[in-house]
């Protein structure tokens, strides 16, 4: 869906971006991972062409994208930022419409567009009709996701989305967007400079530094296998065993016959073992949602990397 | 519960209070020429308009010690057409029989006026955009009524005013229209001006200090710089000449005014511009709008209560410098004042000079009610 070939770029004879290369598959969610300044936000501004780079080829469903209208280029592509960025002195339901308008969408395509995102994001239609100085911090974002999402486009750039928001709305939205991209199979380029949230929400996770790729793999194997030793830093030294865990189902590791207290079966396999070490045993009966018994863990199972 | 008296109304109150007991009220002269004697309010002989005024004076103290705002608008708007019908009453009766005689408000009625007129505004603020249009008509309907009915005839002011009643009219015109005159090129010129100083600090850092530097000239010493050229302009192209540019009248004081009124309007658009915020720049070029879009559908929005704010400024400015204009030959309500000065019939400057103070406060007043509510 998207490519780069050889892309740098400089601000005032410091690169920021060098010698870049990268794939975003179609249906990707592919995070963008880096300390301040490691060009990952440069990086995202290039593809919908907010920056134009100094060198190599961006390419977006196979045309370059400097062969393409900058601004009929960015209403195909979904544009999330931190503060969420919504216009004062329109609704709510304007703020979503946003695109549709400048895309000339009639009215009842655009109201019906405008319902449905709502209930997409979960969002009280009631507040279709609010400023957006009425919503709280973690509400605006979701409009914000809405308004980027109401073209219906072919990808959906994000940067730092969440990075404002408290902990508690931000996992909430966090769980939210994961959701949306299950269900609509949306290319998602994200930005953030939050290890848990990349290996969270992300597909294909890529560790930048100083405008360079230092990885570009699955959450997985960038555990597993850290590159070098500043990726391994990003990732965290000592709490990476529970980092792998935290991206396994528990039902990867089912064995059959119930055994131990019982727990859901949504849950990862580092909530399993956060359980286990809670109740002080070895085995859990994992039940489905109806009280269906599935299976158990064990702890050895866990353990088996 | 006591509360504690309201700190802006008391002092208000206390002024309307106290003045009349060491300021005259009028000023009583055998005729237009020799100096008049003075009259207190106390020593008035109508009775009508006095009871009125006695009630009003009760509703503003009330209102100042409960703290009820409503109460000074109303009351504060009942004194200051009471004070007006008084005098008005009082002129009747000092002028039957001596029809040369001048009756001129005095130093008590205009303390008295002030204090009042500024308590129902405060009280007006207070209250909300509806309080402020009922304090607009409050004063103008009455008014207009008082006037209409011919109790007030007797005034000085107004037999200035019939004395001059046909050239009146047409100067409020002629000031209105120099007003309106200046406005135009000031927008067309100013508003773009404002939008390439956002865009480019280069140039803003040139323009922003001349237009600064243009206001800091005094309006008449423009006015005669403006002469020469102008002046100059005409004799070397007849056309323009003929077609009334010259070195007086109309054309130098459109271009003086147009050149103080570009200041207020070009920094109001550039930082009315400045203010948008960065998000939302940056959210409405990522989302695809043209430049064209982004200035119609969120930076002029955003700006525009700061724009307004500065051709409000602008345009009251402008009514108040109209008024100097008619040293240059421009005409307006300036040429009454002055003719008022220069004679020393204060009287007749006041004619000039309060619908001057009349149209500035109605514009403004208009001006920030049709302010869009800030969100």
């Amino acid at each position: 869906m998207i490519d780069f070939d050889g892309v740098a770029k400089a601000f005032d004879g410091r690169a920021v971006v060098q010698d870049f290369n990268l794939h975003v598959a179609d249906g990707a969610f592919c995070a963008l991972i880096g300390a301040s300044g490691s060009g990952k936000s440069t990086i995202l501004r290039m593809m919908n062409r907010l920056i134009e780079p100094d060198a190599g080829r961006i390419r977006f469903a196979g045309q370059d994208v400097a062969d393409l209208d900058p601004t009929l280029l960015r209403r195909r592509m979904g544009y999330v930022i931190q503060s969420a960025g919504l216009f004062p002195h329109w609704s709510v339901a304007r703020n979503i419409a946003a695109v549709p308008a400048l895309l000339g969408w009639d009215r009842a395509r655009t109201q019906a567009r405008v319902a449905e995102l709502m209930t997409l994001l979960r969002l009280d239609p009631a507040l279709g009709r609010a400023r957006p100085h009425e919503l709280s911090g973690g509400q605006a974002q979701r409009v914000g996701v809405a308004r980027a999402l109401a073209a219906d486009p072919d990808v959906l750039l994000m940067d730092e989305p969440f990075g404002a928001l408290d902990p508690i709305t931000r996992a909430a939205l966090q769980a939210e967007l994961a959701r949306i991209h299950r269900e609509t199979r949306k290319t998602i380029v994200f930005v953030t400079h939050d290890m848990d949230e990349a290996l969270q929400l992300a597909t294909q996770v890529v560790v930048l530094e100083d405008g360079r790729v230092l990885q570009d793999t699955s959450p997985a194997d960038l555990l597993a296998h850290p590159a070098n030793a500043g990726v391994g830093a990003f990732v965290g030294r000592l709490d990476r065993g529970l980092k792998l865990l935290s991206l396994l189902a528990i039902t990867e590791r089912l064995e059959p016959g119930a055994d131990g207290p019982e727990v859901p079966d949504d849950i990862d396999c580092r909530s399993a073992l956060s359980r286990m070490i809670e109740l002080s045993v070895d085995r859990l009966t994992v039940v489905d949602v109806t009280g269906q018994v599935r299976g158990h863990v064990a702890l050895a199972g866990l353990m088996r990397s | 519960m006591i509360q504690k008296p309201d700190r802006v109304f008391t002092p208000f109150a206390v002024l309307v209070l106290a003045t009349p007991l060491w300021l005259s009220f009028l000023s009583v002269a055998r005729n237009r020429l020799v100096a008049g004697q003075p009259m207190a309010l106390l020593d008035l002989a109508v009775a009508a308009p006095t009871w009125v005024l006695v009630s009003g004076m009760a509703m503003v103290l009330v209102g100042a010690i409960m703290r009820g705002s409503v109460l000074i608008l109303g009351g504060g708007l009942i004194v200051a057409m009471a004070l007006i019908w008084l005098a008005g009453d009082q002129a009747t009766v000092v002028t039957i029989g001596q029809p040369s005689a001048r009756v001129s408000l005095g130093a008590a009625f205009w303390v008295m006026q002030a204090a009042v007129l500024l308590a129902v505004a405060e009280a007006a603020r207070r209250l909300g955009s509806w309080a402020m249009l009922a304090a607009l008509l409050g004063v103008v309907l009455p008014l207009t009524f008082l006037l209409m009915s011919g109790r007030l005839d007797a005034l000085s002011l107004l037999r200035e005013y019939a004395n001059r009643r046909d050239i009146f009219g047409p100067a409020v015109l002629r000031h209105l229209g120099l007003v309106a005159a200046a406005m135009v090129p000031t927008l067309l010129i100013g508003i773009p001006l404002g939008l390439v100083c956002h865009r480019n600090n280069a140039v803003a850092r040139v323009v922003m200090p001349t237009l600064g530097l243009i206001q800091t000239i005094p309006s008449i010493a423009l006015f005669g710089l403006l002469m020469a050229p102008l002046s100059g302009l005409s004799a070397l192209v007849p056309f323009l000449g003929r077609a009334g540019i010259g070195g007086i009248g109309v054309a130098p004081a459109v271009i003086a005014l147009v050149l103080y009124s570009l200041l207020p309007i070009t920094r109001n658009t550039a930082s009315g511009l400045a203010s948008v915020p960065p998000a939302v720049r940056e959210a409405a070029l990522g989302m695809g709008m043209d430049d064209r879009q982004r200035f119609w559908r969120v930076d002029l929005p955003l700006a525009f209560p700061v724009l307004l704010a500065g051709i409000r400024i602008t345009v009251v400015q402008a009514i108040g410098l109209a008024a100097v204009a008619a040293l240059i030959g421009a005409g307006g309500l300036g040429a009454i004042m002055f003719d008022g000065l220069f004679a020393g019939a204060i009287d007749l400057a006041l004619l000039g000079a309060l619908p001057v103070i009349a149209m500035a406060v109605t514009v403004d007043l208009l001006l920030r009610l049709a302010a869009p509510a800030s969100a």
